[in-house]
């Protein structure tokens, strides 16, 4: 079992990497491969894309109309109390 | 500045709003509606390195600044933190409210935030990473906001984004979807779970994330391919378990049916 984890964790990290950055192109054509046979991994790169769709799917957040004068008021009193 | 997410998922007259609503002047709300422009209606690519005229006035006022005098200085300082708070102070309320569910408390946190940036713009070394300054100090906030109150709930996934009419069974699918993510999310570390909802729902960078996380590019991006196998493993968990409870729901009605 451990032999397995072994075998695949690196090209799990590559797949996560590949989310943010440009790999190498040794990396890209290893973990190309791999990907070709290994459907557990497969199977990983899927639930990685899924997950990041999922999540930039949220939606955004309204502000109070009054947060500006808040803190307008807040950093007025910090003026005040500044050095 | 690499990303400029307050301008990034509404249209310009949405955002042009709330800008104003910020007690901003014209030269900010004419930086954020710069942005718009070059970027409708989506994110800026990652990469985009052009700063749009409120990053530009912001960059000037904080170089004044660092030449004005000390006893002079406060002033100017409450000014640059306002354009600050007219550029991103939507994107941290929503980071805030994401990741503590209660929204007056995002208020009072987003407060605090500009609050502390008034007071540390000093350690604001380059004006260009502002954007991750402000999440740096958002994060810390929150994360010790959450350890003082152990809130570990999130925002529900309401299907109301994306723009358009969705039908019925689509927003019973976002709802389910959300409820999943909402339980996977917070059944991950603490950390983790920052650090994914930055990069992925704020869309840091990798430059930009470890500076919020106060951490190396390196660290950042161990930290951030935990989180994606935590989320995965706390996901597929979650579905297994809703699936079990699906078949355990329906059990009794199938039973009942079979007795008709």
């Amino acid at each position: 079992m451990k032999r397995t984890t072994d075998i695949h964790g690196p090209f799990r990290e590559l797949l996560a990497r590949r989310l943010d950055e440009h790999l190498a192109p040794p990396e890209t054509e290893a973990l190309n491969r791999h990907l070709r046979t290994c459907a557990a991994c497969a199977s990983v790169d899927r639930d990685y894309r899924e997950t990041r769709h999922l999540l930039r799917a949220l939606p955004d957040a309204t502000p109070p109309r009054d947060l500006w004068a808040r803190t307008s008021t807040a950093l007025d009193r910090a003026l005040v109390g500044a050095p | 500045m690499k990303c400029l997410r307050s301008a990034t998922r509404l249209p310009p007259e949405a955002r042009g709003d709330d800008v104003t609503a910020g007690g901003g002047d014209a030269s900010q709300d004419t930086g954020a509606r710069a942005c718009c422009a070059a970027y409708p209606g989506r994110a800026r690519p990652r990469g985009a390195s052009f700063a749009t005229t409120g990053e530009r006035v912001l960059v000037r006022d904080v170089a004044l600044l660092r030449a004005a005098p000390v006893t002079q200085d406060q002033a100017a300082a409450r000014a640059v933190v306002e354009q600050l708070f007219a550029l991103h102070h939507r994107e941290i309320y929503t980071y805030l409210n994401r990741m503590l569910r209660e929204e007056e408390l995002a208020a009072d946190l987003t407060q605090e935030t500009f609050i502390k940036a008034f007071r540390a713009l000093d350690s604001l070394e380059d004006p260009a990473r502002a954007r991750a300054w402000l999440y740096q100090i958002a994060s810390r906030t929150a994360l010790d906001e959450l350890r003082r109150r152990k809130i570990v709930r999130f925002i529900p996934w309401t299907g109301e984004s994306g723009g358009t009419a969705a039908s019925a069974e689509e927003v019973a699918l976002h709802r389910r979807l959300s409820g999943e993510m909402e339980r996977a999310l917070a059944a991950i570390p603490e950390r983790q779970r920052n650090a994914i909802i930055l990069a992925e729902v704020h869309e840091l960078t990798g430059v930009e994330l470890a500076a919020a996380l106060g951490v190396s590019h390196v660290a950042a991006r161990a930290v951030l391919t935990r989180a994606r196998e935590s989320l995965r493993q706390a996901l597929a968990v979650e579905r297994a378990e809703a699936a079990i409870r699906g078949v355990g729901e329906a059990a009794p009605a199938e039973a009942e049916e079979r007795r008709r």
